[in-house]
């Protein structure tokens, strides 16, 4: 009965069905398209994901809180353009790195004190960090992009190089998204964080410290979201102050098809990467089979859509 | 010797309102000492005080003899003061085992013992009797399973006082019995039990001592060998309450309505009854038995697959609650924060929820008409409130039920049913509902009522139904409605 | 529960600042200071004001318009002012249109984000007797004097024409851009227009790409289109992100025989020519327009011309390699 039980307990879990949902379009794809499964195309699509897959890890963290954070976007644009800056004004440049996480750390740091020590609600506040970061960009740069010319090989390694062929950039999401995974399963000051969205009242009448909680959480949102800023500054040798808008948009859909909740409490990193996956191989199965241009977002609207729909109807608990 | 526990001169004020006036009360190793009082009496606020929630504003608290001050739920857990809430504060997106071991899950180098874990729970699940397994996520167990990992979580804490809120409120005979063992077996290791029921036969049952508070004063403490049930309701209330129950109908008259093959895959197959004016029938049986799913159906709330309603001899159509609700059938939810009350929102906008027509004009609310036609009903069933614009969530628990029924009046129907309706309310709201109900069934209103205190379904029903896992196990009134047949009917025996 | 309310109060705040802010009402450089006052009618009183007004602010795009128009105000002794919203929003530009107009300045250089919610603003200034003339994206139906641009879809043309000069075997081209932007279709069309006309070229428009507006979803998409369709040997990007992610989606995909022509003189694109990895990119006499919308608009706010001034004025555009890219760095 074991392995009947580990079956039925797999199939029960969120990730199982977006994990098929995306071996099926790969599938369909393929047949269609053989080159779609070259490993040029593959590794473009690794690379492709890689940002947003960063910001994705963040926002399931977030939503598994209960809360939510806007701004990961404008934070990624704000460390490129303050690394990348500073870089250019003569600064070597992982002092400008270290600035820029440090930078990244503070945002995390006003978010969640805001959030966690005041209370203010947390759209609000990554709202309006949303348009602080994105301004923030804008002035330092003045508007335009700088280009990093004579950028170091060793940083131009984590963002644009490769290991065995496959991206770093990707390798260091991937990495990051295991870690992440096994912490929040296993890890006791990462289980709080299931606990606090779950119920914060019962959370904190057994000793959780919510608000130390919550300040870290959105800390590494915002480090993760400095760290895609970082690793697209490498990637593409320009900082622009409009990197990633939209990104959280992209990043909250991939963590709900994950398996998150805007009201908190449930989600999994794993499944936020199954998302990310999903919506790339969507947006790269389109363009593969040559959907018209006008066609794609609402293709790909309407496949969100069924998956997620799919994944809840096979859910639903006896009420 | 000291006592265990001793609160000493405690009172608590809010702004002006004293919550408590210099209640003081003691326990030994080994009582499990009762704490009765109307809603409002003031007992949830003196256990908040032990438990840590908030601090008196005068008086002390000494355990084994010496002072204590808790700034914090955590520093009185650490004292050794566990509190299973009324409310269940259980996280339901997580495992049972981790919700009883909420903030110190059993870890290795700071990653989470799973074995250790599961193994920790099972142990502390063991004495309790219970069919689901500790890798369970709380929100798929039943309401009353839930309040067995409330309890559960607290005796896991090695607590040496443990603080009960209302602990049997939605837990089935078999379950209360349970507990009822389980509280005996802790107090002959000596653990200390502070027991908030209005359930006084459990009070009777397991407690020796009890306390009474009225209107936050303390009123007295006696040992429960010495009184009755009735010098405790008399204390509360502060008037004797001449009988506990309203008086039975005298006749009944022409059938209401009328239930047949009532079926639903899964659920529940083939109820029959009827209703007819002027009777109360109860609707009695285990909890699982499937009776809410029964009344959830029969109005449309849920679909079913066959059988047939007739009120009045029309047949209403199936899966329309609404139009239900204008044919005039009402239910009144068990879970009432969940499914009853909007809690954000005032008093005066709960009661006018299912009846928005009345108190409208050209599709908006009028205020005015919503604001009188809520005060009428406010003074009909004397709801005890400050003003209509208050939050309901201020209300007590028994006041709130009275606006979840108002809230139902007011489209003048003509069956009332109602889901548990008197569940952890205080005695002297019990009464009055009761007799509300009583006083609707006299004036022609059907009442169809779905309980699991036996005391209560005897008390106030005319007949009684007994569901039996899914069908319709008998029909009992008069000399043959009584504890014993109900049970022996829920569990598929025969009546005697 | 009042120091929560004043501490969002206060966020609020500084988001609006923040928009503010951002919203780069850059003052211009200094007159460069003749006498004042003087006999000339061609120097004009410090105290004279002229405005550029635009929408996305803080792109390159306006900020070498907005240099050719500063540094026409200098000749006449004149400071200039910027105004604009950073965002594409029709409605906030109009906005910053009236609160401009507001000040009565004597001239106004407008371009806007779409030409009808333009139209009633320009037209009141106009009737309030400020000068008003367009540049680059117009308002036909006002009553602005004059409108200076270089037509995108000629702009799209001078594109092909140059790739075409560039590859003479011909080859398939992809465009990428934001797909349904006005001036990015416009640029499209031109382009396309131009290889279907021209056959012996050997360029066909093989892809549109959509840039989204952002370089990580422009270099996505680009690269999937790279894979599905490797015979694809040049890239034109029409707009700034399309040219900033265009050289790094080359490099990905181990192409070095793809071409690349961008659009617009950002820095980082000007570095991407001196260093290869673009051909060259279409700078679309930006500088023009300004330098010639100040100019128009002094004379008429002065009464100067005789005769009505021309209703349209192309401004040119130029092909940037890496011969002349260093007379293009702001």
């Amino acid at each position: 009965m074991e392995i009947k039980d580990l079956g039925r307990s797999l199939l029960r879990k969120r990730g199982t069905t977006v994990f098929l949902i995306i071996i099926a379009s790969v599938v369909f794809v393929s047949i269609l398209e053989p080159i779609f499964l070259r490993w040029s195309n593959i590794r473009s699509i690794m690379i492709g994901m890689s940002s947003d897959g960063l910001m994705t890890i963040a926002m399931t963290l977030v939503l598994v809180l209960g809360g939510i954070d806007l701004s990961v976007g404008s934070v990624a644009a704000l460390s490129c353009v303050i690394t990348g800056g500073l870089y250019l004004s003569g600064m070597d440049i992982w002092l400008a790195v270290l600035i820029a996480l440090a930078v990244g750390v503070l945002v995390g740091l006003f978010d969640g004190i805001m959030i966690g020590k005041l209370g203010l609600p947390p759209f609000i506040v990554t709202l309006g960090m949303m348009s602080l970061a994105r301004g923030g960009a804008y002035i330092f740069t003045q508007g335009s992009p700088l280009s990093l010319s004579g950028a170091p090989e060793s940083f131009r390694f984590i963002g644009a190089g490769y290991i065995a062929d496959v991206p770093v950039f990707f390798l260091i999401f991937i990495v990051l998204a295991a870690i992440f995974d096994f912490l929040m399963k296993h890890a006791t000051v990462f289980r709080s964080i299931f606990y606090i969205g779950s119920n914060e009242k019962a959370a904190k009448l057994s000793g959780i410290n919510v608000s130390k909680v919550k300040i870290w959480v959105y800390i590494v949102s915002a480090l993760l979201a400095t760290l895609a800023g970082i690793l697209s500054l490498s990637r593409f040798n320009v900082a622009t102050p409009s990197l990633g808008s939209g990104a959280e948009t992209r990043a909250i859909s991939a963590a709900v098809i994950g398996g998150a909740t805007m009201t908190g409490g449930v989600g999994s990193v794993l499944g936020g990467v199954l998302g990310v996956i999903l919506l790339n191989i969507v947006n790269s199965a389109l363009i593969m089979l040559n959907v018209s241009v006008y066609w794609q977002d609402f293709v790909s609207g309407f496949i969100l859509i069924l998956a997620v729909t799919i994944d809840f109807l096979s859910h639903r608990k006896k009420s | 010797m000291a006592h265990v526990l001793e609160v000493r001169n405690i009172t608590k004020k809010f702004g002006a309102f004293a919550a408590l006036t210099d209640v003081s009360l003691s326990l030994d190793r080994g009582d499990a000492h009762a704490l009765c009082g109307e809603n409002g009496a003031g007992k949830s606020t003196l256990m908040n005080i032990i438990g840590g929630v908030f601090s008196a504003t005068e008086g002390e608290i000494l355990i084994d003899g010496a002072p204590v001050a808790f700034h914090n739920p955590r520093q009185a857990q650490e004292a050794g003061i566990g509190f299973v809430h009324q409310e269940l504060s259980l996280c339901q997106h997580l495992s049972v085992a981790e919700n009883i071991f909420i903030g110190r899950l059993p870890k290795k180098n700071g990653i989470i013992d799973k074995e250790k874990l599961r193994e920790d729970a099972l142990n502390v699940l063991s004495s309790f009797n219970v069919d689901f397994d500790p890798d369970d996520l709380v929100g798929n167990i039943n309401i009353s399973e839930q309040q067995i990992v409330e309890i559960a979580r607290a005796v896991s804490l090695d607590c040496r006082i443990l603080i009960l809120d209302e602990p049997t409120s939605s837990l089935t005979e078999k379950e209360t019995e349970n507990l009822m063992r389980i509280i005996r077996e802790l107090k002959s290791h000596g653990m200390s039990i502070l027991y908030i029921s209005h359930r006084l036969s459990e009070i009777f049952e397991v407690c020796n001592k009890a306390t009474v508070l009225k209107d936050g004063h303390y009123i007295w403490t006696k040992d429960v060998a010495d009184i009755s049930s009735d010098d405790i309701i008399t204390a509360m209330v502060g008037r004797s309450i001449s009988s506990i129950y309203p008086p039975k109908a005298e006749s009944v008259g022409e059938e209401i309505l009328s239930v047949g093959h009532l079926s639903r895959n899964g659920y529940f197959h083939d109820i029959s009854f009827n209703l007819r004016k002027g009777e109360i029938l109860g609707i009695a049986g285990l909890v699982g038995a499937g009776r809410s799913e029964i009344m959830r159906s029969l109005c449309g709330i849920d679909p079913c697959d066959e059988g047939s309603v007739r009120l009045f001899g029309k047949e209403l159509g199936k899966n329309d609650y609404r139009k239900t609700i204008d044919e005039g059938i009402c239910y009144l939810p068990e879970d009432r924060k969940l499914l009853g009350l909007f809690v954000e929102m005032s008093i005066e906008n709960n009661i006018i929820a299912a009846d928005t027509k009345a108190v409208s004009g050209n599709g908006m609310i009028l205020k005015k008409k919503a604001g009188s036609f809520a005060a009428r009903f406010v003074k009909e069933l004397n709801v005890k409130i400050g003003t209509l614009e208050d939050p309901i969530s201020s209300l007590s628990g028994g006041n709130q039920q009275k606006c979840l029924i108002a809230k139902w009046l007011a489209p003048e129907p003509k069956v009332l049913i109602l889901d548990e309706p008197t569940r952890g309310i205080d005695v002297g709201s019990k009464v009055e509902i009761h007799r509300l109900l009583r006083k609707l069934a006299d004036r022609g209103v059907g009442i169809i009522m779905v309980s699991s205190e036996l005391p209560e379904v005897i008390g106030v029903s005319d007949r009684v139904a007994v569901i039996c896992e899914g069908s319709l196990a008998g029909f009992l009134s008069g000399d043959s409605l009584t504890e014993e047949n109900i049970m022996r009917l829920a569990s598929g025996k025969e009546a005697v | 529960m009042n120091s929560k309310r004043l501490i969002l109060a206060g966020l609020l705040l500084v988001v609006a600042m923040g928009s503010v802010f951002a919203n780069g009402t850059g003052e211009a450089a200094a007159a460069a200071g003749t006498e004042n006052g003087g006999s000339s009618v061609l120097v004009g009183d410090p105290s004279e004001q002229y405005y550029m007004v635009t929408f996305t602010s803080g792109q390159d795009y306006w900020k070498s318009c907005y240099e050719g128009f500063q540094e026409a105000g200098a000749q006449f002794g004149i400071e200039t002012q910027y105004a604009g919203d950073p965002t594409p929003d029709v409605a906030k530009q109009v906005t910053v249109f009236d609160q401009v107009a507001a000040r009565r300045p004597m001239g106004i250089a407008v371009t806007c984000a779409n030409a009808e919610a333009m139209r009633e603003s320009i037209n009141r200034a106009v009737a309030d007797g400020i000068a008003v003339v367009t540049f680059d994206s117009d308002s036909p139906d006002s009553d602005r004097a004059t409108y200076l641009a270089t037509g995108n879809a000629a702009a799209g043309e001078e594109a092909a024409k140059y790739l075409a000069s560039i590859m003479p075997d011909g080859g398939n081209v992809a465009l990428l851009y934001l797909v349904g932007a006005e001036n990015s279709e416009a640029r499209a069309q031109g382009f396309e227009d131009w290889t279907i006309a021209n056959p012996e070229s050997g360029l066909k428009v093989v892809a549109k790409v959509n840039d989204r507006g952002e370089q990580t979803e422009a270099a996505r998409n680009m690269s999937a289109q790279l894979q599905a369709d490797p015979s694809i040997t040049a890239i034109v990007c029409l707009d700034s992100p399309a040219s900033l992610a265009a050289p790094t989606v080359v490099q990905e995909a181990g192409r070095t025989d793809i071409t690349i022509v961008t659009f617009d003189t950002d820095t980082a694109i000007l570095d991407m020519i001196k260093n290869g990895q673009i051909a060259a990119t279409l700078a679309q006499g930006t500088y023009n327009m300004g330098y010639l919308s100040m100019k128009f608009l002094y004379d008429m706010a002065h009464d100067l011309p005789a005769k009505a001034l021309p209703s349209y004025i192309d401004t040119g555009i130029t092909i940037v390699t890496a011969e002349n890219a260093d007379e293009y760095y702001m």
